[in-house]
């Protein structure tokens, strides 16, 4: 082999691997960091060698917005980041997909990531300076837990429940009737346990790996967010790559996005199982009753101020 | 060698804005307990503001530091040496400080650079970062000024005053 | 050699060369930035504004800044009183009442140096006059200093907690105990040497309970705020940063109650708050850029595949741990060492089965006895400064002192006990 020529390689025998580093919060042990090892696996099986990933968990490498950062300097960083993020990049109709209740299934979130629509806002984010590598990843969806039984959706009135520090969220969960309240992830568990706030919103292995089913003991399932994730590269970086090697980089990250995809399943399976042994009650309401009260979201004025004219309208035909 | 006479009004700018900066800080965050816990409102922009002003107090307050005599090194070493190898090692520290700090002054600017150019701001508030880091730079130069200014000129404070205890 | 050598060199050789710490690490960061290629350059100055970027690190300002107003705001005068009649029968007295006012106003302030000078200059006089000699006080006072911070509010632990992403909530309470225990080794030495050396108690005779209550009385509103801040903490009604917030609105509260503090005052404490705090928070961010470079070229990984396959013994790794830290204590800044130093040994402890909490304290105490040694004791400099003790006379009465930090660590690092004991029970 060696007849590819690596971009930043120069003459040689290319015996210097491409070498990339992945960054990410998440911990060892759960499925995206083992999806990470399995994509690094698969690059240096399919590359020969001639390519490396080095993985670093935990936000070893710095924030998300660091490492988004440093990739627009021209840095060979990878790290996953959603729609919220590219809202704030520059690319506010990406954030839609952060909406409450965007997608029915699973398999509409994955049309979406095929749709023209897509490919523009994926485009935009390259003007960026920032570029998809692979979007087919769960996340997970996103539940409710929270500290007391609620009848309905008009339970949340005044619940306060903790989101990330972004706009979507914050509105999303002030239009089902609750009290957002940004706060570090790190602060909630105590922050629960004395009533300073009533709930949080998480998939459930964060949930989980959290211990907040100590705190919190109400489980509703209502899934308002179908939080698919990217990963992303440097534009500069992707494209100082062959075709060839792009082509690696993008397929086998595809592949541990499947890989992922079936772990997360499974995560969430045994998950449920150990909330509900450990005397977590799934609370059975009419989830449509909080799709309806969310739907607000798309019509208040601080989200929609920045996005295109009749986006909602666009994205759900774009997922059909 | 005479203490270079600077007005006080001008001198003491990094403390009246940095001052300023903290007062804020503790309000912000003491009202933010009381908003949260108290009123169940919690300041959404309360963290934003918070991780501002504790970058601007940080970077801005650091010539002032210089002036104070705080910024703590090992004096020991240089101290047993020689008068003339301690002059030689002056020169070669003032050398190094003044050009880390304004390699660190330009890599502050190559990050205000970005976030502008990629029109960065704060999630709530949206105050831009390209404004919140030019603290970086700023600081960095105004930590050369003072430098100068305290080890060529004699420009200091006595920084263990602020900490003594009046008599009743 | 490789950039992160050189990097490593320079540190070390510019930080023995009188170039400021935070310069010392940034200039070493400036050296691997240069020599590694592909890296843009953007990302050095990125490493040390994300260094700062930090909540927990937020309560650093809020507690010195508390630390100076209690000094203005007549609350030292009434906790001393206060401390006096505690200990005035005990051999030693005032020397007693110095130990005891450090552990009180431990619960006050989240600052050493506040604490030693504020002592060094209401307390140091009053001793000597009373016959101990100028080098005895100043030991006293600077090493006692040492408890204000490991009773809780307490700086390091705030650092150590948002680096190790350990509760800091349960690193406070922690420190009670490993703070209560040095009291009382202290006590009980200053009570031997005192016995020995003829020193007068106060008081021989016992006080009313009219005089009692006359020194308790004022000192009840102080001491409520330790109470406060646990208490509010544990309760969550606010985060350990905003507790600092919590006291510095209360310190200014007691002192317009007390009508001692002054808008001179105030300013005069905004003013240290902020040389402190860029100070303190220039090394944090020098020191994360630095930290980013051992992570990127994954030494902590290398470092503790090296020492688990030559130390298989948990106690071995103890004791060269110990000596280690002891060693850096000695020369770095306690702050610095710990944001370079904990991603690195944590995890080691970790592998060698040591409770976090507990590995936590043996590091946060062998950095607060770097303060009190030669030749970069920031504690031991500011109270001489102010009683204008030679440093040579210090060294040598604080040698009974350093004798007792030694057997205390060594209580600490073999008796978990003293450190997760009340965070079990607690928590
Ligand atoms: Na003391
Ligand atoms: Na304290």
């Amino acid at each position: 082999g060696g007849s590819s020529t690596a971009p930043s390689g120069g003459e040689g025998g290319g015996s210097t691997p491409i070498t990339l580093q992945a960054g990410y919060e998440n911990n060892p042990g759960e499925p995206i960091d083992l999806a990470m090892n399995k994509w690094s696996e698969l690059l240096a099986e399919k590359s020969g060698g001639t390519m490396r990933m080095d993985i670093y968990p935990s936000s070893q490498l710095g924030s998300k917005k660091d490492l988004i950062d440093q990739m627009i300097a021209g840095s060979p960083v990878i790290t996953l980041a959603d729609g919220a993020f590219y809202a704030d990049m520059g690319v506010p109709d990406f954030g839609i997909v952060f909406g409450p209740f965007l997608f029915d299934t699973w398999d509409d979130a994955w049309r979406l990531t095929q749709s023209d629509w897509y490919a523009e806002q994926s485009a935009l984010l390259e003007n960026q300076g920032v570029r998809i590598l692979t979007s087919k990843w769960k996340y997970g969806d996103r539940h409710l837990l929270i500290n007391r039984s609620i009848d309905s959706v008009d339970g949340l009135k005044g619940l306060k429940v903790r989101v990330p520090n972004n706009l979507i969220q914050i509105k999303g969960f002030e239009a089902m009737g609750a009290t957002p309240t940004p706060m570090a992830l790190g602060e909630v568990y105590t922050a629960l346990q004395t009533g300073t706030i009533d709930g949080l919103e998480n998939p459930l292995p964060v949930l989980y790996n959290g211990r907040f089913q100590e705190v919190a003991k109400y489980l509703i399932l209502t899934g308002h967010v179908r939080n698919f994730t990217t990963w992303i590269t440097g534009t500069a970086t992707f494209n100082a790559l062959s075709d060839e090697q792009k082509q690696w980089l993008t397929e086998t990250g595809d592949e541990a996005g499947v890989f992922n995809n079936e772990k997360q399943d499974l995560v969430f399976d045994e998950t449920l199982q150990k909330m509900k042994d450990e005397g977590v009650t799934v609370l059975d309401l009419d989830i449509n009753e909080f799709k309806q009260k969310a739907q607000s979201f798309y019509s208040m004025d601080e989200v929609t101020k920045n996005w295109t004219p009749g986006l909602y309208d666009t994205v759900r035909a774009a997922m059909k | 060698m005479k203490p270079l006479k600077i007005p006080k009004a001008v001198l003491n700018l990094d403390y009246v804005i940095t001052g300023a900066m903290f007062v804020v800080l503790v309000v912000v965050t003491f009202f933010g307990v009381i908003f949260r816990y108290a009123l169940g409102d919690p300041f959404a922009w309360l963290e934003e503001v918070q991780l501002m002003l504790f970058v601007g107090i940080t970077y801005l307050g650091g010539g002032a530091a210089f002036r104070a005599g705080a910024h703590v090194a090992i004096e020991f070493v240089v101290e047993k040496l020689p008068r003339a190898a301690q002059k030689v090692a002056g020169i070669v520290i003032s050398a190094i400080v003044i050009g880390t700090l304004i390699y660190f002054m330009l890599r502050g600017i190559d990050v205000v650079q970005l976030m502008a150019q990629t029109s960065r701001s704060t999630n709530i508030l949206e105050v831009p970062y390209a404004l919140i880091y030019s603290a970086l730079p700023v600081g960095c130069a105004l930590m050369i000024i003072n430098y100068i200014l305290a080890t060529y000129f004699g420009v200091r404070e006595d920084h263990s005053a602020a900490l003594e205890v009046p008599q009743p | 050699m490789s950039p992160v050598a050189v990097a490593a060199i320079v540190l070390l050789v510019f930080l023995f060369m009188r170039v400021p710490v935070f310069v010392s690490l940034l200039s070493a960061s400036l050296a691997y930035f240069v020599m590694t290629p592909g890296i843009p350059p953007m990302i050095a100055g990125q490493r040390i504004l994300a260094g700062v970027e930090s909540i927990p690190l937020l309560a650093i300002p809020f507690f010195v800044c508390s630390g100076v107003f209690m000094n203005y705001s007549g609350v030292s005068h009434r906790v001393m009183n206060f401390a006096d009649v505690m200990t005035g029968r005990m051999y030693g007295g005032l020397a007693q009442t110095n130990i005891l006012l450090s552990t009180l106003m431990g619960g006050l302030s989240g600052s050493n140096l506040a604490d030693a000078a504020m002592e060094a200059k209401m307390l140091v006089p009053e001793m000597e006059r009373k016959g101990f000699s100028k080098e005895f006080s100043s030991v006293i006072t600077a090493t006692s200093a040492m408890i204000t911070p490991l009773i809780p509010p307490g700086i390091a632990m705030i650092i150590y907690g948002s680096i190790a992403n350990v509760s800091i909530g349960k690193l406070f309470v922690a420190g009670i105990g490993v703070g209560l225990l040095l009291t009382a080794t202290m006590m009980l030495l200053t009570s031997v040497l005192s016995r020995r050396r003829g020193y007068a108690r106060s008081r021989t005779t016992r006080l009313t309970g009219h005089e009692i209550w006359q020194a308790v009385k004022p000192a009840i509103l102080p001491l409520l705020l330790p109470i406060i801040i646990i208490g509010g903490i544990r309760l969550g009604v606010f985060t350990p940063t905003e507790a600092g917030a919590v006291a510095i609105v209360y310190s200014i509260l007691l002192g317009l109650l007390y009508r001692e503090m002054t808008p001179r005052n105030f300013f005069q404490g905004v003013k240290e708050t902020i040389v402190s705090t860029s100070s303190i928070m220039v090394i944090i961010g020098a020191a994360s850029a630095f930290a980013w470079i051992l992570t990127r070229e994954q030494i902590p990984q290398k470092l503790t595949a090296t020492m688990v396959s030559v130390v298989d013994n948990k106690w071995v790794f103890l004791v060269l741990i110990n000596l280690f830290l002891l060693l850096v204590g000695m020369f770095i800044e306690g702050n610095a060492a710990m944001i370079v130093l904990v991603p690195l040994l944590a995890p080691m402890a970790a592998n060698y089965g040591l409770d976090e909490i507990h590995f936590a304290m043996i590091f946060i105490f062998n950095m607060a006895i770097g303060a009190l040694s030669p030749p970069m004791g920031t504690l031991m400099f500011v109270t001489c400064a102010i009683t204008k003790c030679p440093i040579g006379s210090f060294i040598r009465e604080a040698v009974p002192y350093y004798l007792m930090l030694a057997g205390t660590l060594a209580l600490l690092v073999l008796f978990p006990v003293f450190s997760i004991g009340l965070v079990n029970l607690i928590y």
